[in-house]
């Protein structure tokens, strides 16, 4: 059932390509076959393929409703690091990203503050100290710091 | 002896101090990353590839590390399949099948040391035949135009559908959908803007970091939920580390027929490890199963994938460095790295980049022997450390990956982008699609437009110039061969099947 979702969100993938390929505007192309016509063929290609599969899906092994929730919870996750990152710096995003993953892993409450807090350190001290690559400070730290 | 002359180079380059440490780094770093559950060479390569990035290396010695991440991964792997039963990657998974038996037996200790041996074979064999062939290949390919590259890559994808997974249409989707994110971005000849959805990010498509960490990295993590971490595994006991000679002579000829089959399976473009452990244990087995004891705990069914993974991991280099077409999913994550310092793969590298590429073979000679010596003292250290626990693995390795992506791009939206291509390969890993056609498409893409685009350009819109010269009808040839392979392989085994 998902492997025939998932074919048919392909083919709306290859179906956009092939649209979009078409829509290209081109004001002037060198070469008689210019931009568009490669992902024209990729889509039309993406198209035709995922219809075999939507005409014959396999079975698909997906874990159980627990599972499947912790894999949404880490995604969401993911995302909430990425949007917060810049504001509440490096060391406080990770340490709590990795506190949160940490647990999802089965690890207990110290098990991941411990990890939490040493792999944000340890990362951050490699990457700012030893690789000289600048990791945001985040606005707390930087107004405690009064910088 | 020209070649000789090259490799005196070659190794000229790779035995300076740093170069030596770099060699024997990877290697540890690619042990590690093999010998952990769950984590095989190409999410080493994909995790330490922006590290490598950041750090500012020269060209010559980024790759030389990176190499040694991936054959120390072929090497690596093999630790968690003999002692836990648990496969580091797709190559790994014939390794467990005489192996684990052998750790029940209490054969732990041997299984590891035989395996270690098996793939020194296995690698020093094919980077002998590397040092030889690549330059052969190399002058036949410079003869190649904008059409017969055009046709390579054609033969690859064949390759890869032909043989790869068991449904040749998800191979081919896998291929479709590489080319499709590497089709974003500015169009370099007109300058229009493909797929870009007005993000201003995205204009030079998607950088090659933030893919790689997304389909190896991002996704992995979601897999590993399934996995149970080795910590929940009863650790068998190691005795002796060493093999005897009568056992090494007893696989002799297991050993040198399984690496010359890895070596070749390697050099096909797009057959990786995988395929090279599960033919040449087939074979293995057909050959020297007289008593049935295959799978319950032969050597010989050990010596057999471990040997051909780690020669499959040199024969695989041949067709990148010569014709900058990838031979497995690792080797397209190199060719995408050598990219990032704006070279150029393809048969002009041997001659305009000697150094670069004689001191990369150079430095896999080192690497091995470095492989071997490092791993007889060090296997119990291993062992302890695939013992880590998921709790500690798993954030650790988002974190060092999306550091690395960061580090590179300067912004959070790269860590998006590669979360939704993460989300994507979850899916793709999910529901059987090979995730190797994927990243060669995505590598390939552009390379293979841009020749598409000159060969029309040459003939002026004719389609004839893929069918001119012999080359393009070798190509051809063998690209029509390859896909009727599964068809033939089928027949054969119901004639088989028939007369038992």
């Amino acid at each position: 059932m998902i492997d025939r979702a998932f074919g048919v969100f392909l083919l709306c993938v290859g179906l956009y390509m092939v649209y979009g390929g078409i829509s290209l505007e081109v004001p002037f192309s060198y070469d008689p076959l210019g931009p568009s016509a490669f992902p024209i063929g990729i889509g039309a290609l993406l198209a035709l393929l995922s219809l075999f599969v939507i005409a014959k899906p396999g079975k698909a092994h997906f874990p159980d409703l627990n599972t499947n929730l912790k894999t949404v919870l880490i995604v969401v996750l993911l995302f909430i690091y990425q949007l917060v990152f810049d504001v509440l710096g490096f060391l406080l995003a990770t340490a709590l990203l990795v506190f949160c993953i940490s647990r999802i892993f089965k690890g207990t409450t110290s098990q991941a503050l411990g990890s939490g807090v040493g792999v944000s350190v340890v990362v951050y001290g490699i990457f700012s100290f030893l690789l000289e690559v600048p990791l945001p400070m985040g606005v707390i730290f930087s107004k405690l710091l009064g910088a | 002896m020209e070649v000789l002359t090259s490799l005196m180079s070659g190794f000229a380059v790779a035995t300076t101090p740093l170069h030596l440490f770099l060699i024997v780094l990877g290697c540890l770093l690619g042990t590690l990353f093999g010998a952990l559950p769950g984590l095989g060479p190409i999410n080493g390569v994909a995790i330490l590839l922006p590290i490598c990035y950041t750090l500012g290396l020269p060209v010559e010695s980024s790759l030389i590390m990176l190499a040694g991440i991936y054959y120390g991964a072929e090497f690596g792997g093999r630790i968690s399949s003999i002692l836990l039963n648990v496969p580091g990657d797709a190559g790994a998974v014939f390794t467990c099948l005489d192996g684990y038996p052998m750790a029940q037996k209490g054969l732990a200790g041997p299984a590891l040391a035989l395996s270690g041996v098996a793939s020194f074979i296995g690698g020093t064999i094919a980077i002998v035949g590397l040092t030889f062939f690549a330059p052969m290949l190399a002058s036949v390919a410079i003869f190649f135009g904008p059409s017969e590259y055009f046709v390579l890559m054609i033969f690859a994808f064949a390759t890869i559908s032909a043989l790869m997974g068991s449904n040749p249409a998800k191979s081919l989707i896998g291929v479709a959908v590489g080319l499709a994110v590497g089709v974003v971005g500015v169009d370099s000849t007109t300058g229009v803007l493909r797929f870009t959805f007005g993000e201003a990010e995205l204009f030079d498509g998607f950088e090659f970091l933030i893919v790689i960490v997304g389909f190896f990295a991002v996704s992995e993590i979601m897999l590993m939920l399934e996995h149970h971490s080795s910590a929940d595994f009863e650790m068998p006991k190691i005795t002796r580390v060493y093999v005897t000679v009568k056992e090494l002579l007893y696989c002799k000829w297991t050993m040198v027929r399984s690496s010359i089959i890895g070596f070749v399976v390697g050099v096909l473009p797009g057959t990786g490890a995988s395929i090279a452990s599960a033919v040449s244990y087939t074979i293995a087995q057909k050959i020297s199963d007289k008593e049935g004891t295959f799978g319950k705990g032969d050597m010989r069914g050990l010596a057999a994938p471990e040997s051909a993974n780690n020669a499959c991991a040199g024969g695989a280099l041949i067709p990148m460095l010569t014709l900058g077409v990838p031979g497995s999913g690792t080797t397209a994550v190199l060719l995408g790295a050598l990219m990032l310092y704006n070279i150029n793969p393809g048969p002009m590298l041997f001659v305009e980049q000697p150094l670069l590429v004689w001191g990369l073979i150079a430095s896999m000679y080192i690497g091995n022997v470095a492989l071997l010596v490092i791993n007889f003292p060090m296997v119990r250290v291993f062992t302890k450390i695939l013992q880590v626990p998921y709790w500690l693995l798993v954030p650790s390795v988002i974190v060092l990956a999306f550091v690395g992506v960061y580090s590179v791009n300067m912004s959070t939206f790269a860590l998006l982008l590669s979360i939704i291509l993460g989300v994507l390969g979850y899916f793709l890993r999910k529901l059987h699609y090979p995730m190797a056609p994927v990243i060669l498409g995505f590598v390939l893409g552009r390379i293979m437009e841009d020749n598409l685009r000159r060969a029309f350009a040459m003939s002026g819109g004719e389609v004839n110039i893929f069918f001119q010269g012999t080359i393009n009808w070798i190509l051809w040839g063998l690209t029509i061969f390859i896909l009727f392979v599964p068809i033939i392989s089928k027949m054969v085994a119901k004639r088989y099947a028939l007369a038992k």
